[in-house]
């Protein structure tokens, strides 16, 4: 006789619940919204108890349920901040009319700090503050690309945005990334 | 997925240049941006340096923990949301 999985929810809280919101939290980068989308989760998955199979195990089903409930978040945070997609128009940091590094832009190198620390959750701390510099748009962009490793013509259909306007948002998500880590790294060492 | 780039000029500013290291990482460029890149790389120190920290970046975001945790009362008001739910 087959075994198929089953579930137990009222174990998924003890079980499931620190590693599903170590996973929304790196994605939504806030901890509010993460522990809202476990709830969500939790709450879809009981709804849709019977539409479980138990052809894959509890865990990924749990998982399964959570990354619909994190695209869906990242679109509508895209759709709201739509308007701020134009960055073309934003006035430019980092380079000048004829497209040259503007002087206080200038790329330094990072410093030994950061070869010490790459494995070390006080470099992803560091890499978070990094993150919180990126408007709504770019969280959901960084995310998606960089975390879920989500196909970048996904990215634009999901986003509604054109090819361009994603790799000027890439673009001017890892100039942003880089400058922070420079100078929060820089800061550290001196 | 297209990398447009219009321009044909062999010289690229820094603005296009670091445009192609960032293109770079995720799709093949054609062969005049790849030259075009490989020479403005060769003349311009602060771009080569962009180019070679957007590859340590990208690493390590790729390789990405946090240590965050709900804390015990979070934990029982889930506990409590679901049980509600499965009377």
């Amino acid at each position: 006789m087959e075994t198929f999985n089953k579930l137990n929810p009222k174990d998924w809280v003890k079980k499931y619940s620190d590693e599903l919101f170590r996973f929304a939290f790196i994605r939504v980068s806030d901890e509010e919204a993460a522990r809202d989308l476990i709830q969500e989760t939790f709450l879809s998955a009981l709804k849709n108890l019977e539409t479980f199979k138990g052809e894959i195990s509890e865990k990924n089903w749990l998982y399964f349920i959570l990354k619909n409930k994190i695209i869906d978040h990242y679109r509508k945070n895209a759709k709201t901040h739509l308007t701020r997609i134009d960055e073309g128009q934003e006035q430019d940091e980092f380079f000048d009319e004829s497209g040259h590094w503007k002087k206080e832009a200038l790329p330094n190198p990072f410093g030994q700090a950061v070869n010490n620390q790459q494995h070390s959750f006080e470099f992803y701390e560091i890499l978070e503050k990094c993150k919180k510099k990126l408007n709504e748009i770019q969280l959901s962009l960084f995310a998606m690309k960089f975390l879920d490793e989500i196909d970048s013509e996904e990215i634009c259909k999901e986003l509604e945005i054109s090819s361009s306007n994603y790799w000027v948002l890439i673009h001017r998500i890892k100039l942003k990334i880089r400058k922070c880590l420079e100078k929060l790294f820089y800061g550290k060492q001196h | 997925m297209e990398n447009n780039t219009n321009n044909k000029k062999i010289m690229i500013t820094c603005k296009e240049a670091t445009m192609l290291s960032v293109q770079k990482a995720e799709v093949k460029l054609s062969f005049s941006d790849r030259m075009r890149l490989f020479i403005h790389l060769l003349i311009c120190q602060y771009c080569r340096l962009f180019d070679k920290q957007m590859k340590m970046i990208d690493k390590l975001i790729s390789n990405w923990k946090t240590d965050k945790k709900l804390s015990e009362i979070e934990k029982d008001q889930l506990q409590i949301v679901i049980e509600k739910e499965l009377k």
